[in-house]
């Protein structure tokens, strides 16, 4: 009777303990890799929630028309090619020449002052946010400590021009009517938008984005960390190893979730 | 009877604590942790700042001097949670799973003029000379303009915001449930 109870009671335990251990599997070093995988897809689902991080907000001034006018440039050779080539603008002229003709034209129809003695000019404020889309990002757990994060490229998430404030204006007063106004804010922006963002700025971002992953990472245990721009282009540059892996992963799986 | 039955319950009670997951990490090592995630500045903001320099002097009413000039500089601000003040972190008492945080106030970290950055867009002097005086004397107003503007748009909340998103997360990742801001 007494050997019978003692293996139900070793039977109850074994199972009890198996059952706890599948609860979590975080007591055994045997299942160190799983969990190491469990808690970088932890992290990325949480990191999700965020959807974008916003790491740079840029306060762009900009000078109607100065930053327009390319000093390089001439206005006569701009009409004189106009004049004498066959086709569009667009194709005559490039976008700095065209950039030129349009602010030259509008401060012209608006009656603003930029040449000769008197230069009178007008100051746009725009405001950029630039940030990274989270829910693209990539994340490749390795062997024991190791991760490889990829993250989208910086983009624009906010674009908008400021109304002036008169009483704040720190610059030389324009008459200038609200069509006036209206027409020089929507060239502005048309103009910001049309052209690529400052490298310098896109650069910051990439720097915030970076430190902001590796501060994650290095908190959830991982001692090698390699963040990465996300573009395919660039996994042969990864280090040894890290580059083979990357490849067989985007082959089998494109969605950053862990294979 | 008594022992075997004893075994499996005191395995089970020894058991249990171990294999839930609640947080292991002493106040010591959270608080390290923490303020190493504080050590980044948080937000960053960019300025192109547009500096205008006018000067006209006149002798009855005939204009004697004009200097006049217009230039753009880069400026950036950079706030974050300023650690020369205290990071209080407590457990709570009744819930492992939740933790009382304190954080200093944020704070603008860094305003920095990028005077390599300056496009100078015209110059005009006439009877006058436009000295480095003038321009130091601008760029520096043009700091303190841009720290308000900064403010004004509220890069301190960002900063507070971001910084806590991040606490939250990793702490959230670490097993806590629930992180309440403010002493306990």
């Amino acid at each position: 009777m007494k050997i019978r109870t003692t293996l139900v009671v070793l039977v109850v335990s074994s199972a009890l303990l198996t059952a706890l251990i599948v609860i979590d599997r975080n007591l055994f070093p045997l299942f160190t890799s799983t969990k190491r995988t469990s808690i970088s897809q932890a992290i990325w689902e949480r990191v999700r929630t965020l959807k974008s991080l916003q790491t740079v907000r840029y306060v762009q001034k900009v000078v109607f028309p100065y930053d327009f006018l390319d000093p390089g440039l001439d206005f006569d050779v701009i009409l004189t090619i106009l004049r004498r080539g066959k086709g569009t603008v667009n194709s005559l002229l490039s976008s700095k020449e065209r950039d030129y003709l349009e602010a030259r034209e509008l401060a012209e129809r608006i009656g603003l002052k930029f040449t000769g003695r008197k230069r009178e000019f007008v100051v746009v404020t725009a405001q950029i946010v630039v940030g990274t889309n989270l829910e693209s990002l990539k994340i490749f757990p390795g062997t024991k400590e190791s991760i490889l994060v990829l993250f989208p490229p910086p983009r624009i998430v906010d674009l908008s021009i400021e109304d002036p404030n008169p009483a704040t204006y720190p610059y030389p007063d324009i008459p200038l009517s609200p069509s006036h106004w209206k027409l020089v804010a929507g060239f502005v922006e048309r103009k910001l938008r049309e052209h690529p963002l400052d490298p310098s700025i896109l650069d910051v971002s990439r720097a915030q984005m970076s430190r902001f992953l590796t501060t994650l990472f290095l908190q959830a245990g991982f001692t090698e960390i390699e963040i990465r721009e996300d573009s395919s282009a660039q996994y042969e540059s990864l280090k040894p190893g890290l580059g083979e892996r990357m490849n067989r992963l985007e082959g089998t799986n494109r969605t950053g979730k862990n294979p | 009877m008594r022992r075997p039955i004893l075994v499996p319950l005191s395995l089970f009670v020894l058991l249990i604590p171990a294999c839930t997951r609640f947080p292991s990490l002493s106040p010591e090592e959270l608080s390290t942790r923490i303020r190493t995630i504080l050590e980044l500045p948080s937000v960053e903001y960019r300025y192109r700042e547009i500096v205008y320099v006018g000067e006209q002097k006149s002798f009855l009413f005939i204009p004697t001097a004009n200097k006049e000039v217009l230039f753009s500089v880069e400026i950036r601000v950079q706030a974050g949670i300023d650690l020369q003040q205290p990071v209080t972190i407590k457990r709570d008492g009744r819930n492992p799973r939740k933790i009382h945080i304190n954080l200093p106030p944020p704070a603008v970290l860094l305003v920095d003029v990028d005077e390599s950055t300056i496009q100078q867009y015209f110059v005009v002097e006439q009877g006058s000379r436009i000295l480095r005086m003038d321009y130091s004397k601008e760029l520096e107003s043009a700091k303190q303009r841009v720290l308000l503007d900064a403010q004004k748009r509220g890069i301190l909340l960002e900063a507070e915001r971001q910084a806590r998103t991040l606490i939250e997360k990793i702490l959230q990742t670490a097993g806590f449930e629930e992180v309440v801001w403010g002493a306990p």
